[in-house]
């Protein structure tokens, strides 16, 4: 075998380091500048390592982790090939807002966990219209590296990043039809059209929704607020008073993620308002942001509740993925 | 949403296992499946049916393994059998990663066809996981005797992978 390389002490260093690697499981890093043979050797150690009976089984919380991005990235395409911005946002189209969101255990982004890990945008990047936040999309910078790139547009929704996935994945089966175009028509996003306070629903019709129950209506009336929690979002419910024309319906259920940057947003009962802990965000009984610094924040967009015959409330929630212990799973 | 969601469901572990056999680690396996995912969606064309999308996934992952070890290679690399020699797919259509044999009957096959000491050394590192002091001891050699004999071992199953298994 001409050509042959001549064995160094490196060699035999560097490549048990490699098969040590391998055998704690996290990521392996080949020594540089590999002769064609070398990488030869090294992707056959790789291969070895993979039929090892130790598990070569994906993590589901992966799976569902990537399914999520992908959704979120159709989104952000689709956007970007509709021109119909109703609004010129600010801010440069490269924000570096990457910073790793979402941590490897969590499916799609969960309201209450998400907003502590955010990271905080500069003032001057926050679109101060009141009108559509379709904020220019973070730089297409691979995934290759550690951090997870998050789409702005979850970030200033917050709860909304699990609806904003669920429209997307409407226009992405679109897609996957055999032989269809996308129907531009048909093109969903979470807010096709500004929000107008009263009539901004968080999850469009088309989205799939489950019922999720809250309370009954004796003990809304008791306890004026009620707060829930789903896997994919955190929000209230309060009965309709009939003192704010714009609000219609018996009971209103809203999205608890502030529509500046996604925090939980809490409930003050003496003053009826809900307060963002992170940025002062405040938004009156029904949602609508007040005057003062955040004033021209969305209002809390609204969610489709329902109240049964006997007095049960529920509210429609995405659908669900997968759960943990399902049957489904992304093996095929 | 629902065609996606079972191109998904179908191809997902596929294309996780194919790449987990060639790079052999899960964090590099996730770093890689999720780019060859996010690139194949985002170059989707829309008059695609799922099946030439399957077969465009397909491609996608086997070009994101190669520029994957690419970046290990030394630069100099130039002619184009080297290239191939390297790993390089190119255009060529090489095996459907949804193969008859799975990586454990391929390493067999490659086992099977090397000597005993060497099969031994390799099935304890890599089968056993063994650490080197275990294998030395099972096998009653020095530690360094062990680094040697793991590096020619690998090196001979190497060269022999492609007669075995009839591949490039």
């Amino acid at each position: 075998m001409s050509g042959e390389d001549q064995e160094r002490f490196e060699d035999y260093l560097e490549l048990e380091r490699y098969i040590e690697e391998l055998q704690a499981g996290h990521a392996a890093r080949p020594p540089k500048d590999l002769t064609p043979d070398q990488a030869r050797l090294y992707r056959t150690a790789a291969l070895f390592r993979s039929a090892s009976p130790e598990s070569a089984s994906p993590r589901p919380e992966f799976a569902n982790e990537l399914y999520a991005r992908l959704l979120a990235l159709e989104d952000e395409d689709q956007d970007e090939e509709t021109q119909k911005r109703p609004v010129v946002t600010t801010g440069p189209r490269s924000t570096s807002v990457a910073a790793p969101v979402m941590q490897t255990e969590q499916t799609v982004v969960p309201v209450q966990k998400a907003p502590q890990e955010q990271v905080i945008i500069p003032a001057q990047e926050v679109p101060q219209e009141q009108a559509v936040p379709e904020p220019p999309a973070v730089s297409r910078r691979s995934v290759a590296g550690k951090g997870r790139v998050v789409s702005r547009r979850s970030l200033l929704a917050g709860g909304a990043t699990a609806a904003a996935s669920m429209a997307a994945g409407v226009a992405l089966g679109a897609a996957f039809k055999p032989g269809a175009a996308p129907q531009q028509s048909g093109h969903v996003t979470a807010t096709p059209t500004p929000p107008v306070y009263g009539k901004f629903f968080l999850l469009h019709p088309d989205i799939p929704t489950d019922l999720h129950y809250v309370a009954t209506v004796t003990e809304l009336v008791s306890k004026k607020v009620v707060k829930f929690a789903t896997d994919t979002l955190v929000g209230y419910v309060r009965m309709n008073d009939g003192d704010d024309k714009a609000i219609e319906g018996t009971v209103v259920a809203m999205s608890a993620a502030c529509t500046h940057m996604g925090c939980t947003v809490d409930w003050n009962p003496s003053d009826d308002h809900y307060h963002c802990p992170c940025h002062g965000g405040l938004f009156a009984e029904y949602g609508k942001p007040v005057q003062g610094p955040t004033q021209y924040m969305m209002p809390l967009p609204l969610l489709r509740a329902h109240v049964m015959d006997n007095g049960k409330i529920y509210v429609e929630v995405p659908r669900a993925l997968s759960k943990p212990g399902s049957a489904q799973s992304w093996e095929a | 949403m629902q065609d996606f969601q079972t191109f998904y469901q179908e191809n997902f572990g596929q294309i996780y296992r194919y790449i987990y056999s060639k790079v052999g680690n899960h964090e590099d396996t996730e770093d890689l499946t999720s780019q060859t995912f996010i690139k194949a969606v985002r170059s989707v064309d829309h008059e695609r049916g799922p099946h030439s999308m399957q077969k465009w996934l397909f491609q996608v992952a086997r070009t994101t393994v190669a520029d994957y070890w690419r970046a290990y290679y030394r630069i100099s690399v130039n002619s184009l059998d080297e290239l191939l020699d390297a790993g390089w797919e190119g255009p060529v259509e090489e095996e459907p990663i949804a193969a008859s044999t799975t990586p454990t009957e391929r390493v067999q096959r490659i086992l099977a066809a090397l000597s005993a000491r060497d099969r031994e050394v390799l099935t304890c590192r890599f089968l056993l996981n063994l650490s080197i002091k275990e294998t030395a001891a099972k096998m009653g050699l020095t530690e360094a005797n062990v680094k040697v004999l793991q590096f020619r071992a690998l090196k001979r199953a190497a060269g022999l992978e492609a007669i075995v298994l009839g591949t490039g």
